[in-house]
């Protein structure tokens, strides 16, 4: 039997912005969030540029390759030991 | 050298050698300097290697190591100043990035996704090295390599509620600097 989520407004949609991108916090609060998107457009379609620009900067951030050297110095430390 | 000796430098490798680009990237990010980011890594591992016997087996090792790199960063590679960076933290609204685009441009459908795709790789990182650095740490350790609250929280003994709190703040101030970057660029017109 499908139980009730409790109806949030924009405001506090938006007040768990984060946790929500996250996935933090308690999961009925996590539901509460989903909920409201589906029946929000507006937070929706604001939601979903902010999760888009968030996936944007952690590739962007984790694109950063360690040089070959910097690998080899550290096998070469490691061997030292 | 002992038969253990080698079965634990193996493992040890085995663990973190996957992990070395991860801690570079994360290293460029808080030093903001190629030369002292590979001084950082190279510190981390071999402090991380010593202490291979307090890291539990089947716990996060991603995590355990993000904790060495920060502290290491923290105790010898940030600016040596006597005063903590001072900033004056502009009033950014929530979705700062999103309307300020679409205040910008009228006409296009999508104005936001145009600019988001123009950003360089350059651009990204030039918008996070000018974070503070009490920002930086928070929305590198959580935004770009992904560690939940509560290991933020361990690894700089903070509350989990001041990493929630910084982490808003953080990510608020990136979308700042990320739109402009993208005047500066001519992504968006100037006004």
């Amino acid at each position: 039997m499908s139980h009730r989520v409790r109806q949030i407004n924009c405001a506090e949609a938006v007040s768990r912005l984060y946790d929500y991108l996250d996935r933090e916090g308690p999961a009925a609060s996590l539901e509460e969030v989903e909920v409201h998107l589906d029946l929000c457009r507006h937070c929706c379609s604001r939601f979903a540029f902010e999760a888009l620009l968030w996936q944007r900067v952690r590739e962007e951030g984790r694109g950063e390759k360690c040089p070959e050297e910097l690998k080899a110095k550290v096998r070469a430390l490691l061997e030292k030991y | 050298m002992s038969v253990s000796d080698t079965a634990s430098r193996k493992e040890f490798e085995e663990l973190v050698l996957p992990l070395l680009d991860s801690l570079y990237s994360a290293a460029l990010r808080m030093t903001r300097n190629a030369s002292d980011a590979e001084d950082l890594v190279q510190e981390t591992v071999l402090l991380a290697f010593r202490n291979f016997h307090q890291f539990q087996s089947g716990t996060n090792i991603k995590a355990w190591l993000f904790r060495i790199l920060t502290n290491t960063f923290i105790n010898g590679y940030r600016k040596k100043s006597k005063e903590p960076e001072r900033v004056d933290l502009p009033d950014v609204e929530d979705f700062y990035f999103l309307s300020e685009v679409r205040r910008q441009s009228e006409s296009a459908s999508d104005p936001e996704m145009q600019v988001l795709n123009r950003f360089l790789h350059e651009d990204i990182m030039a918008a996070i090295d000018r974070l503070p650095e009490e920002f930086r740490l928070v929305v590198v350790l959580n935004a770009i390599e992904g560690l939940a609250y509560q290991e933020i929280a361990d690894i700089l003994d903070i509350p989990i509620g001041t990493v929630r709190s910084r982490l808003y703040r953080g990510r608020k101030l990136l979308q700042k600097y990320l739109y402009d970057q993208a005047r500066e660029m001519g992504y968006v017109a100037s006004s």
